[in-house]
């Protein structure tokens, strides 16, 4: 269990980031990785930080992410933009990859 | 070609009886048939028409006849008519033409008037039809002053390294002509002075050539923007005695603008060799939109248009090239009557007169279609290319959307106040007012307007009084007129404090130069390898630090090794020289010199630019010593080869360092601004603002930051000198070079060598993605319908916004995915916990011109997907695109 990640996708309110973090739970299980994925909006995130141990933002809220990566830091959380064109797909299984990339 | 013209001369000769063509062919010496066919050409190009009877007689056309340089001119009988007769009278001046100075904004076709002028001026002349014509762009040399007067006026052998034979200048080629320089404030005061002596005497000097005097009679048209006057020797400036202000874009006519754009439409019409359109809509704005750039960005916004045009036309989506609206690149989004059903379009008459070779752009059309052809199933993305990188190309040259926006910073009534108190001023000061300094004050009270508005509160600062009187005296005046004029009351620190921005700067930038004790010699093979490293550095860092000695391939080794042991020898006093080379013979010279000249010389090899930057900083730091500085310039060789990321972990951070006498005066408006500025790949870069005390001039906080961060440059309106970071003072951001400047300097010290090239998502990439994208995520609504809509309705919002790929993807997937949980919730009938589960905010409040951008995409998907968007759906989905 110690191996566990959590990771955070912020968007606004959560609409496509829930979608993606489904994807990327699909994604993580079928590797049969212990991966945790939630969604949320960047505005709540700052309360929740201390939770996780990966932050992904989406690409709409891109120019948020000077606010974003302070709270970030200050968590020691490795945070990135999700890549754009795996978020345009959708695509659970490079954005996990991504995940496992930034975690090292 | 060249037969073809001296017939339709010969013709244009005769008048508007014209002449046979046996008549033609006595007169050109070739048979009758030949000429013949010559003229039919001229027939078909319409240029010359047929008047029945026998033998036909061939005239050319009376629009031709009166085919004058003046009549093509776009204006000539409006907005441009004072100026041209008044240039053309200037011309005319007996005994010695009149000197011109063209002022203008960019793009106001001020080259394009010189040129015209001097057509006239020459077709106006009795007896010397081939007086020469030069133009010449100073700003194409600006980086090396010696060689941009060297240019001018000619250089004799050996005036400085490099000038290995006597050179003819454009003066002399001007000679009995007309020569006309472009941006003259580039000229160096030596330079300015030599241009007036010419101007009053008819007398010049090559450069290096004390005692020979040459005589040259030219006609001087000189041009520069407005800003830039201030940088004119007044003495040369009172020298041009007509000035000829070339009017905005925004101060012409409106049927002015339409010919200009029928003109350039009918450019690229002719480039594309296929019928080509344009919607009402589209050409409307062209008509109504602000174009800061004038007719030069007019000019490249249209062939922006056609481009995207043609691209749907090759990709078949239109039998036709057909330029609509939603190919207008401009920012301004236009009144778009919503009912299609009344676009209409208009066929562009093709433009063939102007010839292929007036077009400045490579004729793109050309290579896509061929590209096309020979590549049957050539792939899609290809083409994109070609296109997306000529249009990047286009829009290169008018740094749009963004940049031009900082001169807005400054409300135009405050900015009038100051233009208008500048004389009044000046009569009470000791120094001349800069241009720049009313800048740097508008800047100031423009930030300090914009906290009274939002009723920020802050400390008052101290008062700090300017030991000069008069400066203080001036600032109470200003003070006095803006309060008169704006209402503005400004409390008596602010007075205070505005004294020290009218004081001149305590150094000007030609001071800044340090005396160097270590010198940088950049020794490399070939003609210009090691002059355009050195160039780019000492631009760099503001000051001439590296000295380059280029070896090209017939100068021997021996000869070299002269040169550089010369070149050493002849700086005086320096405490020691490291050597940057590339390979061979050179790397051990310096070990040679070294016991020859009694001077401490290292030798480093396998120069890059990163080295010579990092030396050239090292030398600038007084109490460096050589072997420090050989150090540090090996070292980025090092960093430069060493891909290892683990050293990502101890460099330093990027910063920008923005000051001002207050910190929260033009430095934080410098500061916000700046971070506008930063694309994607500089994101990490931090910016902070910094206060330096009027009085004291204090930089410790600088030093400090430096010793933390990675300064890479300080901006602001205090110039400041700290060893080894480049200063750029705010005004110069006002002008291309000052942002170019600052583009490099974060471009060069990027930590990732290679720049994110996939970080670029097209337009049509982004269709393509979302479509499979939305595949995955959404249930009640077919991802293509979905995808056109947004393909047709986005590109307004996304130019008002300026967003970039990311942001535009993302907000296609938001939208896609948010529409989707509203038909869900529609369809379960929950749309009430669906908005609850919104976070709302009732604060946003949409601009008129949002409304605009926004409505018709809002209209389209409650149409298409039968739902009535909330207000608060509406203003979430605005909020979150700002």
């Amino acid at each position: 269990m110690a191996d566990q990640t959590k990771v955070i996708i912020l968007c606004s309110w959560g609409a496509t980031s829930s979608q993606l973090a489904k994807k990327v739970q699909e994604a993580a299980e079928k590797r049969g990785l212990d991966v945790e994925a939630f969604a949320g909006g960047t505005g709540e995130f700052k309360e929740k930080a201390s939770q996780y141990d990966v932050a992904l933002l989406e690409p709409q809220v891109r120019h948020l992410k000077k606010e974003v990566s302070k709270v970030a830091d200050e968590h020691d959380i490795p945070m990135e933009l999700v890549d754009q064109r795996a978020f345009a797909l959708m695509d659970g299984e490079k954005v996990l990859d991504q995940i496992l990339k930034l975690k090292k | 070609m060249s037969r073809i013209m001296d017939i339709y001369k010969q013709l244009q000769k005769m008048g508007a009886n014209g002449a046979t063509a046996a008549e033609i062919g006595d007169i050109m010496q070739i048979n009758r048939s030949t000429a013949s066919r010559y003229l039919n050409d001229l027939v078909k190009a319409r240029r010359v028409i047929k008047k029945p009877g026998k033998p036909v007689r061939y005239a050319v056309t009376q629009s031709a006849y009166e085919d004058r340089a003046e009549s093509h001119i776009i204006g000539s009988g409006e907005s441009l008519q004072p100026l041209l007769e008044t240039g053309l009278a200037a011309f005319l001046y007996p005994v010695r033409p009149l000197p011109i100075l063209l002022t203008g904004e960019t793009g106001t076709g001020k080259s394009y008037l010189a040129e015209k002028l001097s057509d006239m001026a020459i077709e106006n002349t009795k007896d010397n039809k081939d007086a020469p014509f030069i133009a010449f762009n100073c700003a194409d040399y600006a980086q090396n002053p010696e060689l941009l007067v060297g240019q001018i006026f000619g250089i004799k052998e050996g005036a400085f390294t490099g000038a290995d034979e006597d050179k003819i200048g454009l003066v002399e080629q001007a000679n009995g002509g007309i020569l006309f320089l472009d941006e003259i404030h580039r000229l160096p005061p030596s330079g300015q002075e030599m241009l007036f002596y010419l101007m009053d005497k008819g007398v010049y000097h090559r450069l290096g050539e004390a005692t020979k005097e040459r005589r040259a009679e030219v006609a001087l048209i000189g041009a520069t923007t407005e800003d830039s006057e201030s940088y004119l020797l007044s003495t040369l400036l009172r020298r041009f005695s007509v000035k000829l202000d070339v009017p905005p874009l925004r101060e012409r006519t409106t049927a002015e603008r339409e010919a200009l754009i029928d003109y350039f439409l009918s450019e690229e019409a002719a480039k594309m060799k296929t019928e080509l359109s344009i919607e009402e809509t589209c050409r409307q704005a062209f008509v109504t939109y602000e174009c800061p750039g004038n007719i030069g960005q007019l000019k490249s916004d249209i062939q922006i248009a056609c481009a995207h045009a043609y691209l749907r036309f090759l990709n078949d989506e239109n039998n036709k090239v057909l330029v609509k609206l939603e190919d207008f690149p401009g920012n301004d989004p236009i009144k778009t009557a919503n009912n299609e059903q009344n676009i209409t379009a208009f066929k562009i008459k093709t433009n063939r007169a102007s010839g292929p070779s007036a077009h400045l752009f490579p004729n793109i059309y050309e290579r896509l279609d061929s590209e096309n052809k020979h590549n049957q199933n050539s792939d899609n993305d290809d083409l994109q290319k070609v296109v997306i990188n000529y249009i990047r190309d286009l829009m290169k040259e008018y740094q749009h959307p963004s940049f031009s926006s900082w001169r807005d910073l400054i409300d135009h009534d405050l900015f009038q106040v100051l233009q208008n108190t500048q004389d009044h001023l000046n009569a009470i000061v000791p120094h001349e007012i800069h241009k720049s300094q009313l800048y740097i004050i508008g800047l100031h009270l423009q930030n300090y307007r914009n906290h009274l508005q939002q009723n920020v509160k802050k400390d008052p600062i101290p008062a700090m009084v300017h030991p000069n009187a008069a400066y203080r005296q001036a600032a109470h005046q200003l003070a006095s007129q803006l309060q008169a004029e704006l209402g503005m009351i400004l409390p008596h620190e602010e007075i205070e404090l505005m004294a020290h921005f009218l004081a001149p700067e305590q150094h000007k930038a030609s001071d800044l130069t340090i005396e160097q004790e270590l010198a940088v010699i950049l020794v490399t093979h070939g003609k210009s390898t090691a002059s355009s490293m050195a160039e780019v550095t000492n631009y760099l860092l503001g000051n001439n630090v590296i000295i380059a000695i280029d070896m090209p391939m017939d100068i021997s080794a021996e000869e070299t090794y002269d040169r550089v042991k010369e070149t050493i020898n002849n700086l005086m006093g320096i405490r020691g020289a490291l050597l940057l080379v590339d390979i061979g013979s050179l790397i051990t010279m310096g070990d040679t010199i070294q016991h020859e000249l009694n001077v401490p010389v290292k030798t480093l090899s396998s120069v890059n630019l990163p080295m010579v930057m990092a030396a050239g900083r090292q030398s600038l730091i007084s109490d460096q010593t050589l072997g420090g500085m050989y150090d540090e310039a090996k070292a980025a060789l090092m960093k430069f080869t060493e891909k290892d990321q683990q050293e990502n972990s101890i460099q330093k951070k990027r910063l920008i360092a923005t000051v001002c006498f207050t910190g929260e005066g033009a430095a934080q408006l410098l500061e916000s601004w700046l971070e506008d500025q930063l694309s994607t790949v500089d994101q990490d870069v931090l910016i902070r603002s910094v206060r330096i005390d009027p009085v004291t001039k204090d930089t410790s906080v600088l030093t400090e930051l430096a010793d933390y961060y990675e300064v890479i440059a300080i901006i602001g309106t205090v110039p400041v000198t700290i060893e080894g970071i480049p200063y750029i003072p705010a005004w110069e951001l006002l002008q291309n070079e000052g942002i170019s400047r600052m583009q490099k300097l974060l471009e060069i010290t990027r930590k990732s060598a290679v720049p994110q090239l996939d970080d670029y998502v097209s337009g049509d990439e982004i269709y393509e993605l979302i479509i499979r994208g939305l595949q995955e995520i959404i249930t009640y609504f077919n991802p293509k319908t979905m995808a056109d809509l947004l393909k047709k309705y986005m590109p307004p919002i996304r130019g008002h916004y300026g967003w970039d790929s990311n942001r535009e993807l993302g907000m296609w997937m938001h939208i896609g995915s948010m529409i989707d949980r509203i038909l869900a919730a529609t369809l379960k009938d929950q749309s009430d916990e669906f908005l609850s589960s919104v976070p709302l905010d009732n604060t946003t409040i949409l601009s008129e011109r949002e409304f605009e951008i926004w409505n018709p995409l809002f209209e389209q998907l409650n149409k298409t997907f039968h739902i009535e968007l909330a207000d608060d759906i509406k203003r979430e989905v605005v909020k979150l695109s700002r």
